[in-house]
């Protein structure tokens, strides 16, 4: 049971940071959501029971790709052009996604992995090995953002 | 134990905002977001598929993915800091200025 609540709270988060994506003013923010999404990615592997899988995500989408971008783009203060259409991409995303559903109504798939995430197991798949790995993530990723932003206000 | 059906669900709502991002916006550089984003949800998808059906290796299948996405990033800042350099805007209907220069 809490393995669904925990992926209920991840599926709206990563739908809330990719949305916020298109909505955000500055590229830094929108860098920002990118990474984010990447992040719950990873944690969605995490329910996968995939640790291994997640934690190569983490070390090459937001140590290797998210940081790359920030320090190659989102550090740069020159583009302020802004043309995303909110209106048009929640329209036309509603329809594709729902056409996208209907197959999965006549999907039955049979789990053939064994599942480190289950109840039993929670505290050793997520606070042992993991998390070691989130909380260097987060304490890096947290450096570089501040980083960027120190830059960013002495360049100003 | 969560349904298949609902990691497909997520991975198809993630997927559908790239792809639909990519159409509706003329910035390059939230175009280029856009297929990141693409690219995270197509993981997912064939990480879902690999937990539930399992038949080989999905990391060789991944390690390509993040591939495509690594490269997809050198492009975008290479791009970007050459647009940059003339100053061009970040519209893509305005991109084909440049062949004048």
């Amino acid at each position: 049971m809490i393995d669904v609540i925990i992926f209920t709270i991840s599926a709206i988060a990563a739908l809330i940071a990719a949305a916020a994506m298109f909505m955000a003013k500055d590229i830094l923010h929108s860098a920002t959501a990118l990474a984010a999404v990447f992040l719950i990615n990873s944690m969605l592997f995490l329910l996968l029971g995939q640790p291994l899988l997640a934690v190569v995500q983490l070390f090459i989408m937001i140590g290797g790709i998210a940081t790359f971008l920030f320090v190659g783009v989102a550090s740069h203060t020159y583009s302020d052009f802004r043309a995303s259409n909110v209106q048009k991409l929640s329209i036309v995303w509603t329809v594709v996604f729902l056409m996208l559903l209907i197959p999965l109504n006549s999907v039955q798939m049979q789990q053939t992995q064994a599942n480190t995430f289950g109840f039993a197991n929670i505290a050793y798949s997520l606070t042992v090995n993991p998390a070691i790995f989130y909380l260097m993530l987060l304490t890096m990723f947290g450096i570089a953002l501040g980083a960027i932003m120190l830059l960013r206000r002495s360049s100003e | 134990m969560i349904p298949a059906n609902y990691f497909l669900a997520v991975s198809f709502a993630i997927f559908t905002i790239g792809v639909v991002g990519i159409a509706v916006t003329r910035n390059f550089l939230i175009m280029i977001l856009s297929a990141e984003i693409s690219l995270a949800a197509a993981t997912l998808l064939a990480a879902t598929f690999f937990y539930y059906n399992t038949y080989g290796n999905i990391l060789m299948l991944l390690f390509a993915i993040w591939t495509i996405a690594a490269a997809e990033a050198i492009t975008l800042v290479a791009f970007y800091r050459y647009l940059s350099k003339f100053e061009t805007s970040m519209d893509v209907t305005k991109l084909s200025k440049l062949k004048e220069r």
